[in-house]
């Protein structure tokens, strides 16, 4: 039985979603500042890291990776709606790449639990 | 986890999470280093007997990672580690300055002869340590060394610049310096012999030096797409190698050369007048941006701006290369600054 992340195409899939993904994320008015003071070739590489464990493939990612890496930007005002927000371009990305209603309901729900830890709850 | 250092026959200690470089600077030792940031290689360092962490080592020649050398900006040690300043032998190559040039007002161009063993590309950064001294400063290789036998580097004055200002007032021909690298991914690349993809080249100041070495090898090389290249300065006496690039461009059909100055004021026509990235965009529109490769060096705010307006215009973000131009902050004596990789 294959695995998500290899159902989605593995590693290239990633190299290919991670533009389309970042470019919505910073095209969109209510996360965009999120990312104002971070240069783009450490975010790309970053969002690869995220979208590798999101897919379900080899990730390094932890959960108190997440924890320390969004600290800052919870005293900025990072809350629910932009984790939502996350996860909807997460799903409009993988849509326009075809994936499957079913996959992208699974990537949804492995980027919906690292929820409280982006939080810090 | 605080880390001990042994350093010229000395103990000093490291805070938590403090780097090699930040630790042996507060205990007042003078170690070379310049952009902080792991780019420039001018804190180069070696360990004796550590296993070292991959970032310590990152963009280094697998030949210094061999020998355990490291970069100190880029070090935080989980154990204690003996460490020391390379040897000018083990690490640099001399040379020997050949000619100089007055660009414009506050830009000469040094032409360096390798006095050993050397190659690199055309766009690469390489560092300078000034004979007799521990200052170290990067700049980017504007020619193609191995047709021309020499490195061609050009050097922006910066009012209390520890390196441009010799560079600029007293460097002469005859005179040797030592240098090492090359680094950085900022050059041509004709991938699959397909070489029919637009280029867009785009910079400010002296960021023009890696910018000119990439065209010359792109051209070198048969590039067939279209190459653009658009300098930005605030005046027009601030832009140089205008009739050079005029030329170039009248030379070769696909290659469109665009000076752009920030503010009006008595210059030739042929002149953008405006922001360079508005122009950079203008340039971009038309183009395939599926195959586009974008090249920007120069002020790291607007080399910031132009990755992130390309990119969000659809460049591939693997096609976008960059050199910003780190600034080196001193200290001491006021807030002067110096370009450290110009």
């Amino acid at each position: 039985m294959t695995t998500l992340y290899e159902r989605l195409g593995g590693q290239p899939a990633v190299d290919t979603a991670v533009d389309i993904f970042y470019r919505k994320m910073l095209a969109d008015d209510n996360v965009s500042p999120f990312f104002d003071e971070t240069d783009m070739d450490g975010q790309i590489a970053k969002q690869k890291a995220f979208l590798t464990m999101v897919f379900g493939g080899p990730s390094n990612y932890t959960g108190k990776d997440m924890r320390e890496g969004h600290k800052h930007l919870i005293e900025k005002g990072l809350n629910d709606s932009h984790v939502d927000a996350v996860i909807e371009h997460l799903g409009s990305t993988l849509k326009e790449l075809g994936v499957a209603d079913a996959d992208i309901a699974e990537v949804a729900a492995i980027a919906n639990g690292a929820r409280d830890d982006v939080l810090n709850r | 986890m605080a880390t001990k250092l042994s350093y010229q026959n000395n103990i000093y200690a490291l805070q938590d999470g403090e780097t090699v470089l930040d630790g042996l600077l507060r205990h007042g030792q003078d170690v070379p280093n310049s952009c902080k940031a792991g780019a420039c290689q001018s804190c180069l360092m070696k360990a004796q007997g550590s296993s070292l962490d991959s970032k310590a080592q990152e963009g280094l020649k697998e030949t210094l990672k061999a020998q355990n050398f490291f970069l100190a900006c880029q070090c935080v040690p989980d154990e204690d580690m003996d460490v020391s300043l390379p040897s000018l032998a083990e690490t640099t190559i001399e040379a020997e300055i050949i000619y100089k040039e007055q660009l414009c007002h506050n830009v000469v161009a040094l032409r360096l002869k390798l006095l050993g063993e050397f190659s690199c590309r055309a766009g690469q950064y390489i560092s300078i340590l000034r004979n007799g001294t521990s200052v170290v400063r990067s700049y980017s290789v504007s020619n193609l060394f191995e047709q021309d036998g020499f490195l061609e580097l050009h050097i922006r004055r910066i009012e209390s610049g520890a390196m441009s200002v010799w560079a600029c007032d007293e460097a002469k021909a005859g005179d040797k310096i030592h240098i090492r690298g090359p680094a950085g991914d900022c050059f041509y690349l004709a991938l699959n012999e397909d070489q029919s993809f637009p280029l867009l080249l785009a910079g400010t100041g002296t960021g023009l030096a890696p910018l000119e070495g990439v065209v010359l090898d792109a051209l070198k090389q048969g590039h067939k797409g279209d190459i653009h290249i658009l300098h930005g300065a605030l005046k027009e006496d601030d832009l140089y190698h205008v009739d050079m690039l005029q030329a170039l461009s009248e030379e070769h059909g696909n290659l469109i050369y665009t000076p752009c100055i920030l503010n009006r004021g008595n210059h030739k026509s042929g002149f953008h007048i405006g922001p360079l990235d508005q122009f950079v965009m203008q340039a971009l529109e038309p183009l395939d941006k599926t195959e586009l490769r974008t090249y920007f060096c120069g002020a790291p705010d607007m080399v910031n701006l132009l990755k992130k307006k390309a990119f969000l215009a659809g460049v591939s973000s693997k096609n976008i290369f960059s050199d910003p131009f780190l600034i080196r902050e001193r200290k001491e004596a006021g807030s002067k600054a110096e370009t450290a990789l110009s």
